[in-house]
């Protein structure tokens, strides 16, 4: 259990067979630190909520992702945690933050999931749906899930088909995924709704709407070189397409 | 249905092992287990850099074919009304199969059938080939026929993915996948593997067939046809030229500032170049979408331009697109002939009216893909190219009670194999004078990926793949390479 809660802090294990311990699995890279970590959340009285905390308020939660030649010559997946591994969104997380980036994420909970299909069932393959609204908007852990159809757009980031079950998502990194990323309508209409809501809120001036832009969603003010190319870039082609070059950065794809 | 001690369930399992089956289960649990992680060779496991998945990698042995085409031909193509001639079922035309089962797949049996088509002798080697497909009977002599596969199951979906995964449960990388992981691919501009669904629609297992399942996404199958071209390959139509130049070169901007912050940090790297993969596949893929640069000769020869059928002509276009994948160096192209079950009327499911469906669905794969071997022949590409045509299983030699149409037979059915590494002019295995199952040479389908796969100078027991704890692979802990159909 603490494993597969450390997993989802960091991307992968102690153990990276999440579900194989032992002989049948890769032994762990802190053995000591995983019987630690048992122990007291057993002693915790089982609690997953402290766990977490105790996670993610140690030292090794709180490092930066920077790298060093020493590091990356001896662990370059940093499996021995010499920094914070990078780990690229999983899909729904990525869909829900552009949602949240544009304003029209839908935060309702509970209740029956929404489609990514025009069909629940049928047999000729299922069309997507292009263009989402009111529940379309919502956490894509609210979609309902058709078994081995992935969703258009984000199912290409590793989506489990949901046919086998999946201890942990592996993360590849392909063309389709770049394809859909920066071509689908769906990106299209939340770089729109991001550049409507930043004119509402930033008001007229370019360099108020870059910072806004950046803010939302890189978390960051833009450099001072980048304000300069972005500025120039916003003159001539506007804002929405600034947002859809933010949607596609690797820092927006990517944690921390 | 699978081997019910290799198949229990974990709680039944839990459960069980408090009573005398569990230990036979747990015996029989960890022999399935042992065999598979411990095969009694180390596997080998591709070298892929994040940055270039598709870059092009080793075989295990020298290879006799470089690319596949797979021409899966989905619903279950009767082997009686095609390669498979049954003298002794003309005979007992009528009569009710002595031992036979009362009911089959869909329900009770009637009475055997006599093949639907006449059969003549084709070729040098004078093999029987049916008048139903007349084109590639005429390709008779280059073609290695496997009379004897058996498939696990006998539905569909589980069928197809059998056929295309080694597995009948959902989830398991597909053929495809696995040999895109192993080797990758010969153009930098085309992802390694392109499955091209039917015009009609798309087989029942659907994306299963060119699925990654637990290998990484990069491996799975990218879905094109002339009538549905890869999706999302350029933004919409709102999104003008130049503005789509500008965003990319402003992200290229981000991403290189990025990069250099994290020096050395392989995934930004490969999420960098992965954008610059696309974009070459941008400007590649319309390029062999466009079937305007064929003549008029190949469009008549493929039967593209046949107005009377337009689904002949969509599956003539895809069998251009498949070729030209091939010339251009994809790694795997999986073309299909057939749609999902639907009575038979989008695929090759004759379960009531077999011959009036046959009819229509042999129109389409007919002359189409008998000019796509012609022509790859004629550019030389089956010197270094495989082909397959396949489908899922065979159907029974009785007609369903009250109908005019056969049942699902997995017992044995057949495929054929030609191209670089195959034997011209032979057939090997053979089903009983009824054609009921195979009884000679029996090869269940893991036998054929095994073969395959040999063929690319894969072996099949040292491709794997760590998976829950599993060293994975496509024929599982089966498979037996058909040499008999290998050249030496």
């Amino acid at each position: 259990m603490v494993n597969r809660i450390w997993q989802w802090h960091f991307g992968i294990g102690l153990v990276e067979t999440a579900s194989d311990f032992g002989r049948s699995g890769t032994p762990p890279t802190h053995p000591e630190l995983l019987d630690w970590l048992a122990s007291e959340f057993i002693r915790g009285g089982w609690s997953i909520k402290q766990m977490h905390r105790m996670i993610v308020l140690c030292r090794v939660y709180g490092q930066s992702c920077d790298t060093n030649a020493a590091g990356l010559a001896t662990d370059a997946d940093a499996r021995l945690l010499w920094r914070f591994p990078s780990r690229r969104l999983e899909a729904e997380t990525l869909r829900d933050s552009m949602l949240a980036a544009s304003g029209r994420l839908v935060r309702s909970t509970g209740g029956p999931g929404f489609d990514l299909f025009k069909s629940r069932g049928g047999l000729n393959g299922f069309p997507p749906i292009v263009s989402f609204a009111g529940d379309g908007l919502r956490r894509m852990i609210y979609a309902h899930k058709i078994r081995m159809e992935r969703e258009a757009v984000f199912g290409a980031f590793d989506c489990p088909d949901a046919g086998q079950s999946t201890a942990r998502r592996r993360q590849s990194t392909t063309p389709i995924q770049a394809l859909n990323l920066l071509n689908s309508q769906f990106t299209i209409d939340e770089a729109d709704a991001l550049a409507k809501r930043i004119q509402a809120d930033a008001g007229d001036q370019i360099e108020d709407q870059i910072d806004e832009a950046f803010r939302r969603t890189l978390g960051r003010d833009a450099s001072h070189d980048e304000h300069r190319d972005a500025s120039a870039f916003v003159m001539q082609h506007g804002l929405a397409p600034l947002c859809r070059a933010l949607f596609n950065t690797n820092e927006f794809v990517f944690l921390p | 249905m699978p081997d019910p001690l290799t198949h229990i369930l974990r709680r039944r399992f839990l459960h069980d092992t408090t009573t005398g089956i569990g230990t036979i289960a747990l015996a029989s649990l960890l022999g399935s287990e042992n065999r598979a992680v411990a095969s009694s060779k180390p596997p080998i496991d591709p070298i892929i850099d994040p940055a270039l998945p598709y870059a092009a990698r080793p075989s295990h042995f020298p290879a006799k074919a470089r690319n596949v085409l797979v021409i899966f031909c989905a619903g279950a193509v009767s082997q009686l009304e095609t390669w498979d001639y049954k003298p002794e079922l003309i005979r007992q035309d009528g009569k009710p199969l002595e031992g036979g089962p009362a009911v089959t797949f869909q329900g009770p049996a009637g009475e055997l059938a006599r093949p639907q088509y006449p059969f003549r002798p084709r070729g040098q080697t004078g093999k029987m080939v049916s008048d139903m497909i007349p084109h590639l009977a005429e390709l008779t002599d280059e073609f290695a026929f496997i009379h004897s596969l058996t498939s696990k199951s006998n539905t569909h979906g589980p069928a197809e993915n059998f056929l295309s995964t080694g597995f009948v449960e959902d989830g398991f990388p597909s053929i495809g996948g696995w040999v895109s992981y192993a080797l990758g691919s010969e153009n930098d501009n085309l992802p390694a593997f392109v499955a091209i669904p039917d015009p009609r629609g798309v087989p029942q297992a659907s994306v299963n067939n060119w699925g990654s399942g637990f290998l990484p996404a990069e491996f799975q199958g990218t879905p094109t046809s002339s009538k549905n071209p890869i999706r999302h390959l350029s933004p919409p139509g709102t999104v003008s030229p130049d503005e789509d130049v500008a965003v990319r070169q402003f992200l290229q901007r981000l991403n290189d500032d990025h990069l250099r912050k994290h020096p050395g940090d392989g995934k930004l790297a490969a999420r960098i170049a992965s954008y610059e993969l696309a974009a070459r596949m941008q400007l590649a893929v319309p390029q062999i979408s466009d079937l305007s640069t064929e003549t008029a000769q190949t469009l008549a020869m493929y039967g593209a331009d046949d107005t009377s059928n337009p689904h002949k002509a969509a599956f003539a276009k895809n069998c251009i697109l498949a070729r030209r994948l091939i010339e251009r160096g994809v790694r795997f192209v999986q073309l299909f002939n057939g749609a999902y079950a639907s009575g038979g009327e989008l695929n090759w499911d004759g379960h009531s009216k077999l011959k009036e469906q046959y009819d229509k669905h042999a129109a389409i794969l007919d002359q189409p893909a008998a000019a796509l071997i012609r022509d790859m022949k004629a550019r030389g590409l089956l010197d270094e190219t495989l082909v397959v045509w396949c489908t899922e299983f065979g159907r029974m030699p009785m007609f369903q009670k009250g109908a005019k149409g056969r049942d699902h037979n997995p017992d044995g059915f057949t495929c054929w194999l030609t191209g670089a590494g195959v034997k011209r002019g032979v057939s090997h295995g053979v089903t009983d004078e009824l054609g009921r199952r195979a009884v000679e040479n029996i090869h269940p389908l893991y036998d054929l990926n095994a073969t395959i796969l040999h063929l690319l100078g894969l072996d099949h027991e040292r491709l794997t793949f760590e998976h829950n704890g599993v060293q994975r692979r496509l024929t599982n802990v089966e498979g037996h390479v058909i040499r008999e159909v290998c050249t030496t």
